[in-house]
């Protein structure tokens, strides 16, 4: 009875969070994105229903296993570990059941295809990696840069050599292979239960603190500014360097006493929103991701190969719409979270209000969302050699990022709190809106550059609807105040 | 002893502070802590120490002035009175004692108790507050 | 209270300069705020005059926070007028902003810079600004000053706030709960430096708080705020001496009420058909009434005047 309650309760769990703190919209997008992806695949005629329908059914389940697996670890919480009795036994069946039903279920559908085994040597290799990664999202970077490496290595000729006597050897002894296979995955399994969900000691707390923040900053993009130091002495450094620019900016205007009090007064709410925050943030950063492409992918260095410009073209872009995006995202939560500060800048002489401050707030947020745009278009466009017509497709689509730019200007006194919604939201739009102009291009054949200006001409016409609605608007600051 | 020592105050009262102060400088000077022409100490001094509003402090100050307790000197921190310029009948002074007892009094009926036999505790310790006393 | 002297408390007032009859610093009238589409303030009329020193009180959750913000223009009302210095607070000139200080509920703001760097930065929008005096509290309050406003502990970063505050010598001062995050020791420090230094300059205080003893030690003024409303306010000394709280059956105490005319500020019922009621005497000269046989009458302490009048 006991057990089985603890069961129930353990399972229910991630219902009632995401019921208590989900969107409502959570459920109906998820139809309507599994619908879509149907409907695409039936209407190509190069891909088969069958295939189209098993993605989706393996997308769906790693999604609920994630989504199992963080509300675990959510619940595994040090002091509850330590106090109540019982509740990590729970958590760690429940986890291993899960696992064995997950297991259940590809094995049935391996079979069906005639591939049992080795379909639930991959499960049970990807349930682990993915715990792994939702557990430590630090080793999700290593997801990233594994693959790159190992197809850098791949056209090495050391390692076809090493792959071809590696196959040998498989291929002749398949029986000890699968055995010692199985024997490795059952290990790692019996090594990681009780590190994925632990039980109370000290390293328990460290890492439960480290993951409520990063949590925190992921939901509300809210940085602890209190820890950057025991990140220890990198941390320290890489904060200074990267607010450089912005302590010079604060120091000269600290000095004189003139000038645009509005320029001066946004100086205040932080190096997270300030261009000169930004700027000494993406300096810093980006030189570092540009050291480990560099190393990792050959990218920007004289004889790079990725496997032809083209292969380049898609991820690039990808990583450029969801750039801008969270451009507008991180402006829209770094004004949220320097709300109080607001409040004592409204009290400083000089400080307009109402329409004098919400016009040029709003003129000022849009010049550093496109310039910004622009310049992160550029650097794209300057790292790797491109062909006119993929060019294109990669202006077309950075651009369409740029309407959410405009959904920047707003009524700034009623901005909800950020939630994770905020930032989910725009990334699926923006999906939406690529996948639209892929589609069309393919059907129609337009030319590429005509979606580039339609899209800007989308934006420039949602800016011309919401001008009135920000002179209007009451005072932005202190934002937040109304509902 | 520094005369800011002497001084307390109490909050959760019903007695305002400035009260307290005025009828903790009548007992002081009735029973000779504070002697006629000794130095009190500033406002600010006082306010300070007691980490009140020097306000209350001046009020409280500026009744006893007009009591006639205490003398303004200009520039100079406030003094007591010479004894010939304070009007200390006992009546007066009986008045003092009135909260005190006041407060005896409700919690004797409060606990019920009869007057006599209250009363002859109050004689009991006033004869040995006497024999304690030089 | 049961004073036999009868010196009239305003004989103290002559000591505190207020000049005859100034004109309110804040004025609030007929004001309404509400909170989505709960009102929290509710027909709100208050005044302030120069110099005065309020200790706002009330519950938690009654709308302190929301009343000061209104009064700064932070928050639009949805109906009624708030004047500064007789200019409505929407559209105050830069000359009146430049003395008004404010000490808000949080005070870990700003927490990436150092208190060098905040203090340097608004320095340059206020035309007033006593380098001297910041720098005196800053060693006074051993304030570091080239640490970030995060490292800093909760009263630390309490003493800055009221250091920003102050540098410009304002002549209006609202501050949010300034000691809720200090010990004992460092709240009667806090309070008693807050007091030495606005007294001299005649500055208005309004500051708002639930620690009682606090309030008594430093507020001369205290007001309720309850049901969206303030209640009383009156010198807290006043308040004390010509308060009662009366106790017995209902029609009694109506009664003694009636003849004694007082003014009821605070009614609860209690069980038995028995009534407990705040009441205050005309004025300070009139002996409060002794006990009858039915009723109860009690002096108050500042604790009973809160429980009474805010709910």
């Amino acid at each position: 009875m006991t057990a089985h309650a603890g069961w129930q309760r353990v399972l229910l769990a991630p219902l009632q969070q995401r019921r208590n703190q989900g969107s409502r919209w959570f459920w109906p997008a998820l139809v309507v994105a599994a619908l879509l992806v149907l409907a695409g695949a039936a209407l190509l005629p190069r891909v088969p229903l069958a295939w189209a329908a098993l993605t989706l059914l393996a997308t769906l389940a790693l999604g609920l296993w994630i989504a199992l697996v963080s509300s675990l670890i959510v619940q595994n919480e040090p002091h509850a570990a330590r106090l109540v009795p019982g509740q990590v036994r729970a958590l760690r069946r429940v986890l291993l059941v899960a696992g064995l039903a997950f297991l259940a279920v590809a094995g049935i559908v391996g079979a069906a295809f005639g591939h049992a085994l080795p379909t639930l040597g991959a499960t049970l290799l990807a349930l682990l990696v993915v715990a792994w990664i939702v557990r430590m999202p630090a080793l999700g970077m290593l997801g990233w840069i594994v693959p790159m490496l190992v197809s850098r290595a791949s056209k090495s000729p050391a390692f076809e050599a090493m792959a071809g006597a590696a196959s040998n050897a498989v291929l002749a002894r398949p029986g000890w292979v699968a055995a010692g296979a199985t024997a490795a995955l059952l290990a790692a399994v019996a090594w990681s239960l009780p590190r994925l969900l632990q039980s109370g000691d000290a390293r328990h707390q460290r890492s439960y603190r480290a993951r409520t923040r990063l949590r925190v900053f992921v939901r509300h993009g809210r940085v602890d500014q209190t820890r950057w130091a025991t990140t220890g002495r990198l941390g320290c450094v890489l904060r200074e360097l990267s607010t450089w620019p912005y302590q010079r900016v604060l120091a000269r205007i600290s000095a004189r006493r003139s000038g645009d009090v509005l320029g001066r007064s946004l100086v205040g709410l932080g190096p997270v929103f300030h261009w000169s925050g930004q700027l000494g943030s993406a300096l810093v950063f980006g030189a570092i991701g540009l050291l480990l492409l560099s190393v990792v992918w050959g990218v920007g260095l004289p004889g790079a190969h990725l496997g032809g410009a083209s292969g380049a073209v898609w991820p690039l872009s990808l990583g450029l719409m969801t750039f801008v995006v969270n451009l507008s995202v991180a402006a829209r939560t770094a004004l949220y979270h320097s709300r109080r500060e607001q409040a004592l800048l409204m009290l400083l002489p000089g400080m307009p209000r109402a329409a004098a401050l919400n016009r040029p707030l709003a003129v000022r947020l849009l010049i550093q969302f496109v310039v910004t745009w622009a310049l992160g278009l550029l650097a794209c466009a300057a790292l790797v050699p491109f062909q006119a017509r993929q060019f294109g497709w990669l202006v077309t689509l950075a651009c369409v990022g740029l309407p959410w730019g405009a959904l920047l200007w707003r009524d700034w006194s009623r901005l909800p709190p950020p939630s994770p919604m905020t930032a989910a939201a725009p990334v699926v739009g923006v999906m939406l809106l690529a996948a639209c102009a892929v589609g069309l291009q393919l059907v129609f054949d337009w030319p590429v550059w005509t979606f580039a200006l339609g899209f800007v001409w989308l934006t420039l016409a949602l800016l011309a609807w919401r001008w009135r609605g920000v002179a209007a608007a009451p005072s932005a600051f202190p934002v937040g105040r109304r509902s | 002893m520094n005369p800011v020592d002497l001084f307390s105050i109490a909050t959760g009262s019903s007695e305002p502070i400035y009260r307290q102060l005025v009828e903790q400088v009548r007992r002081f000077v009735a029973g000779g802590q504070l002697r006629a022409g000794e130095e009190l100490p500033s406002v600010r001094e006082l306010a300070q120490a007691l980490a009140v509003n020097p306000m209350t402090v001046s009020k409280a100050f500026g009744l006893l002035e007009a009591d006639g307790l205490l003398e303004r000197r200009r520039g100079l921190a406030m003094v007591v009175a010479p004894q010939h310029r304070r009007a200390q009948p006992t009546a007066e002074r009986v008045e003092l004692l009135r909260p005190t007892l006041e407060r005896a009094a409700l919690e004797a009926r409060q606990l019920e108790l009869p007057a006599a036999q209250a009363l002859a505790l109050f004689k009991t310790l006033l004869r040995d507050a006497e024999d304690d006393a030089p | 209270m049961n004073t036999v002297t009868t010196t009239p408390s305003s004989a103290g007032v002559a000591l505190h300069a207020t000049p005859p009859d100034p004109a309110p610093s804040v004025t609030a009238s007929g004001l309404c705020v509400g909170h989505g589409t709960q009102t929290v303030i509710d027909g709100l009329d208050w005044a302030l005059l120069p110099g005065q020193v309020v200790g706002l009180l009330g519950r938690n959750g009654a709308g302190k926070t929301t009343l000061l913000e209104s009064l700064l223009g932070l928050r639009e009302p949805t109906a009624g007028t708030v004047r500064l210095f007789d200019q409505p607070v929407a559209t105050l000139d830069d000359a009146l902003r430049a003395r008004i200080g404010y000490v808000p509920q949080q005070s870990d703001l700003f927490e990436w810079l150092t208190p060098a760097q905040m203090l340097g930065y608004f320095k340059s929008f206020y035309p007033r600004w006593n380098e001297a005096k910041v720098e005196g509290l800053l060693s006074k309050w051993d304030i570091a000053r080239d640490k970030r406003i995060a490292e800093l502990s909760g009263g630390q970063q309490q003493r800055l706030a009221i250091v920003r505050a102050l540098a410009h010598e304002p002549d209006l001062l609202v501050l949010d709960e300034p000691v809720a995050s200090l010990d004992p020791a460092g709240r009667r420090d806090f309070l008693r430096e807050l007091v030495d230094q606005v007294l001299n300059r005649g500055t208005t205080v309004v500051f708002s708080t639930h620690i009682l003893s606090d309030l008594e030690r430093v507020a001369f003024n205290v007001a309720f705020l309850s049901a969206g409303r303030i209640a009383v306010q009156a010198p807290l000394d006043e308040l004390l001496e010509t308060t009662r709280r009366l106790i017995g059956p209902a029609a009694e105490v109506q009664a003694l009420v009636q003849a004694q005319r007082m003014r009821v500020i605070g009614r609860t019922a209690l069980d038995a058909g028995r009534l407990q009621v705040l009441a205050r005497v005309a004025d300070a000269t009139t002996p409060a009434p002794q006990r009858t046989a039915a009723v109860h009458v009690e002096p108050v302490t500042l604790e009973d005047l809160f429980m009474g009048l805010t709910q």
